[in-house]
């Protein structure tokens, strides 16, 4: 399981903006915490999936999408800020993530 | 006369999967969270440009014929399994369901399952029918 320092924040702030700027074609400096990712960004599952994999990779991160797809149910994820945050809880926690409340 | 219980239809463009197409060498993390075993085995010579998008888009069909999410529900991409039975003919497949999906399919009464697919050189579509 891994640490979350403010620099880790920064690194999957800077990942999750370059790539649903480059997915979806948006300038960069549209996206911001708020940003709906399907209502403004038209992202889908494909992206969601491509995602969770740059991430599995980068950080080694030993989960499985059914774990993701658990929490995720009990906390959606609507908003690049909630992305962000689910995605260090991810990084924390790996499959313990469904033990959080 | 049978009733449409659901209906999903998707449509996918196949550049977006260059990149995590599984081969012989290299099951891809992504194929591994999304396809079956059975899936990656049959579809692995079958023109896999084709069958994987093809098995992705199947799976979507289906989530929103059943009216469900893989972020709102217990279904999982497994649950629903796209094998292409004909080498030479991708219309020549079948689908079987699993787990929560199998659940889902009785719990509404569905009986039977209409589907179609069709391809180009850059999309894939496919739609699933639940008959009563």
């Amino acid at each position: 399981m891994g640490t979350i320092t403010e620099s880790t924040r920064e690194e999957v702030k800077d990942i999750v903006y370059n790539f649903f700027s480059e997915e979806c074609e948006v300038d960069i400096n549209r996206i911001n915490e708020n940003t709906n990712i399907i209502s403004d960004l038209e992202g889908d599952s494909l992206m969601f999936l491509e995602l969770i994999e740059i991430f599995k990779k980068k950080y080694n991160l030993n989960i499985e999408l059914k774990t993701i797809a658990k929490y995720i149910v009990k906390h959606p994820v609507e908003t690049i800020g909630q992305l962000i945050d689910t995605q260090l809880l991810i990084i924390a926690h790996e499959n313990k993530i469904v033990d959080l409340a | 006369m049978k009733e449409v219980l659901g209906c999903g239809i998707d449509i996918e463009e196949l550049i977006r999967f260059e990149t995590n197409i599984p081969t012989r060498t290299n099951i891809t993390g992504f194929a591994q969270m999304v396809y079956t075993p059975a899936e990656i085995a049959y579809n692995l010579d079958i023109y896999p440009g084709f069958t994987f998008p093809l098995c992705f888009s199947c799976k979507e069909a289906f989530f929103k014929a059943l009216g469900v999410s893989w972020t709102n529900s217990k279904i999982s991409w497994k649950d629903i399994e796209l094998l292409f039975e004909n080498k030479n003919n991708l219309h020549d497949y079948s689908i079987r369901l699993n787990g929560f999906a199998e659940e889902l399919y009785h719990e509404k009464k569905c009986c039977s399952i209409e589907s179609y697919l069709e391809y180009t050189s850059t999309y894939v579509i496919f739609q699933v029918i639940l008959l009563s």
